[in-house]
């Protein structure tokens, strides 16, 4: 009796074939041949969905084997797909109420990832799975925006006393809100992470090279290229590049640009002491989307060890399970730490982390308290207990 | 919000005539997208969803860079083998359709409404 | 009025400190003197400080130069006396742009060795181990260091050593004036008084275990583990401060050389733990 082969993968091998940016003859052969074999299609889309990857899955089965999937699996896709549109089309539709009722109060609003970034990168809101909207204000408006939001029906995730919300604001980079119904979320950022993530694109530079682009037709702020393809690099550093979807929007908005300025990227990240983030994602772009890159700059990847070391971590460990919450956001942080060159910007990752106003959702604001997405850094907090000790072991003398 | 998902049908029979230079671009009320060559709107303000065939596809998005409607028939003439009688009046009956519906305004409105 | 020296700095205080002695002078650089002080509000800045010690009073550092003290009238003086000399001098000389590293620290030929830990780790009775065996000891309880002109510089502090009844009562017989003070014995020293900064070569962290050994640090370790013992509040310490604080740890463990140094808390292991450590320095070194 044959055994059946449980490792899946040829469907891991059909999916990383789907998301490459650019196809030559061997890889639309490979794609047909991996497609024609008895696969495991539930576990196909159920990858898929997990890596964001459908609509560019079935755009992929379209274009080099129709016909393809067996018609029961076929029709699940078309209607996740549509689904997926529909609902992208809904989030769009809302977006774009939002900005204009933001541009009525003369908020000024951007609107990144979401349905602006698949439309900029593929030409279609419903090329991409997303569930957020977010939209970058500036600093000083982000209060009105939130309250504007609010008197639309949005709900504030919670509430806060000035003095606390005055904290909020220096620490924490987005207000999250959303609509009684749960359909939608909004996140309304004034920068880009966290004093603890030491975010190396500062949104004040995205702001001051800010250009106009469509958003179904209607004008809004797009960011500079080379901002952009810095915030992707580093927004999957920070998440470890768990999705593959992110490597494809990356690589295909690099594809489709083809006059970046690859001089001022690779400056603005070097000053940022985060030019090996940068590295990792195009190596990742490289090997999983087969991008072609200019050769010195493959030059300089390729002779970062550490970033090289990183890329390959992450490519083998795209189709693991996904890990317990605690363990996850571990290997986020240590991953996100390693793809910063400085030890100042490594030190304040680790260090803000502890030291960091506790999120309000957490219980209460005591001063000790571990918010509990920071519990794995726990070793961390031992300063802080010792040093309490030490208060009160003078105290007790 | 409803999702009514329905295919609008492109009829034979021609409706009053349209004038060939006139401009119709899609409604602010409208958003839509690519889906594998169809076209998926979504009418804002109703809620409500509309499909259309690639070739529905087509002309919607000619409609968005503005062309005009004999523009938009030259376009067809050269793209798809239809005698200009036929293309037309399915061009007509397909933006007739839509107007009806609130999906296009007159180019020469620009008020937002 | 008494008058003091320690750290480069010249201090009138009314109360006593655990300090050298100096003559009246020109205007003091730091004065200390009790007063009201108003309870802390909010944050810790760069340039004030108050600190709040529930049955012993409340405390106010600022500019580097001021030190107000509003003692509880049940307040033990002894303890008053070990936090002015320690803890609040440590915030004083953050103001005034010192890394004030929890360490103690030797002589050896022109330079500084620090031992850096955790309270009642041991940092004291290693510095009296070095002292025993004939080198200076250039401060006790804080270690102030900055970066000039590239090179990691220690401000000396006081000849002095606090040690624990036990540690105490093996270096009695070498010692002339023990005096018990608070919870440990405070030791003058006879050593000659340095005044002049001095380049640091290494800070050693003193940690817990056996066999007495060297290790390497990864320098985010070090960061971790060296920034958290600097007399910072770090709840209390706004996004600024910390900010500056870290900027400053990275400055200077980037220019000086962190180890781990592992020993059993064993007394009669002192002797060993010199070796161990001579050792080291005298090998290339390399980060």
């Amino acid at each position: 009796m044959p055994v059946k082969d449980t490792s899946k993968i040829c469907e891991q091998e059909l999916l990383l074939c789907s998301a490459a940016a650019s196809f030559d003859e061997a890889a639309c052969a490979q794609f047909r041949r991996l497609a024609q074999r008895d696969l495991d299609w539930k576990y196909v889309l159920e990858t898929a969905e997990l890596h964001g990857l459908l609509p560019l899955f079935r755009s992929r089965i379209e274009q080099f084997f129709p016909g393809a999937l067996p018609t029961e699996i076929s029709g699940q896709l078309n209607r996740a797909c549509l689904a997926n549109a529909a609902r992208n089309l809904a989030l769009t539709g809302e977006l774009l109420r939002i900005l204009a009722l933001l541009e009525a109060e003369e908020i000024e609003a951007v609107p990144f990832k979401g349905p602006a970034l698949a439309e900029q990168v593929f030409g279609s809101v419903a090329m991409r799975q997303f569930c957020d909207l977010d939209i970058l204000v500036k600093p000083e408006s982000v209060v009105r925006a939130r309250d504007l939001l609010a008197s639309r029906g949005y709900v504030p995730e919670f509430t806060l006393s000035p003095a606390r919300e005055a904290a909020y604001l220096r620490s924490e980079h987005a207000f999250q809100l959303r609509k009684p119904d749960g359909h939608v979320v909004v996140e309304l950022h004034w920068a880009f992470g966290s004093k603890d993530q030491a975010f190396p694109l500062r949104a004040a530079d995205v702001w001051r090279r800010l250009r106009r682009g469509k958003l179904q037709g209607a004008s809004v702020g797009v960011f500079a290229p080379e901002d952009l393809v810095f915030y992707l690099c580093m927004h999957g550093a920070k998440h470890r590049w768990e999705r593959l979807e992110w490597v494809c929007s990356l690589a295909e908005f690099i594809r489709r640009t083809p006059d970046l300025d690859w001089h001022a990227l690779l400056e603005m990240a070097s000053d940022a002491g985060a030019l090996r983030g940068v590295y990792v994602a195009l190596l990742l772009a490289n090997d999983v989307c087969a991008l072609p890159l200019p050769a010195s700059l493959a030059k300089l990847a390729v002779a970062d060890s550490t970033a090289r070391e990183l890329a390959a971590k992450v490519r083998t460990c795209l189709f693991e399970p996904e890990p317990v919450h605690r363990t996850r956001e571990f290997q986020r942080h240590t991953f996100y730490l390693r793809t910063r060159e400085r030890l100042l910007d490594r030190a304040r990752i680790v260090w803000f982390s502890c030291a960091r106003i506790p999120h309000p959702l957490a219980q209460d604001w005591e001063l000790f308290r571990v918010p509990p997405r920071m519990m794995f850094l726990y070793y961390v907090l031992r300063p802080l207990r010792i040093f309490r000790d030490y208060g009160r072991r003078i105290l007790q003398g | 919000m409803a999702v009514a998902f329905y295919r609008v049908e492109i009829p034979m029979n021609t409706a009053e005539k349209l004038d060939r230079t006139a401009v119709w671009t899609p409604s602010k009320n409208v958003v839509a997208c690519d889906v594998e060559g169809e076209m998926v709107l979504l009418d804002l303000q109703s809620g409500t969803y509309f499909g259309l065939n690639p070739v529905g596809a087509e002309i919607w998005s000619q409609l968005s860079q503005k062309k005009s409607v004999s523009e938009i028939q030259q376009h067809l003439l050269g793209k798809y083998r239809v005698t200009p009688e036929r293309c037309e009046a399915e061009l007509q009956n397909l933006i007739g359709q839509l107007s009806e519906r609130g999906l296009l305004r007159s180019g020469n409105d620009d008020s937002t409404a | 009025m008494l008058n003091y020296f320690a750290f480069g700095l010249s201090i009138e205080s009314e109360f006593e400190l655990a300090a050298n002695p100096h003559a009246t002078g020109h205007s003091p650089d730091v004065t200390i003197h009790a007063g009201r002080v108003a309870n802390s509000q909010g944050k810790t800045s760069s340039q004030e400080e108050t600190v709040n010690i529930r049955h012993v009073g409340k405390f106010h550092i600022s500019q580097g130069r001021e030190i107000v003290v509003e003692a509880d009238l049940a307040a033990n003086m002894e303890l008053i006396r070990v936090l002015l000399s320690g803890r609040m001098l440590g915030y004083l000389l953050r103001q005034r742009g010192w890394l004030p590293l929890h360490a103690s620290a030797i002589r050896m030929g022109g330079s500084a060795v620090l031992f850096l830990a955790a309270a009642g780790a041991g940092k004291s009775t290693t510095a009296a181990a070095f002292y025993r065996h004939g080198y200076s000891v250039l401060s006790d309880d804080i270690s102030p260091v900055r970066v000039e002109n590239g090179r990691v510089l220690l401000s000396p502090g006081v000849a002095r050593l606090r040690l624990c009844p036990d540690a105490a009562e093996v270096f009695r017989s070498i010692e002339p004036t023990p005096k018990f003070v608070f919870d440990k014995h405070n030791f003058r020293l006879r050593d000659p008084h340095h005044l002049h900064p001095l380049p640091v070569t290494r800070i050693y962290v003193l940690e817990d275990g056996s066999p007495t050994r060297v290790e390497a640090f990864t320098p985010l370790d070090a960061v971790r583990v060296v920034g958290k013992e600097c007399f910072i509040m770090l709840h209390r310490a706004g996004h600024e401060v910390l900010s500056a604080h870290l900027r400053d740890c990275v400055a200077v463990l980037e220019r000086t050389h962190v180890r781990r140094l592992i020993r059993p808390r064993d007394l009669d292991r002192l002797g060993h733990l010199v070796r161990v450590v001579e050792r080291d320095l005298a090998a290339p070194s390399s980060i």
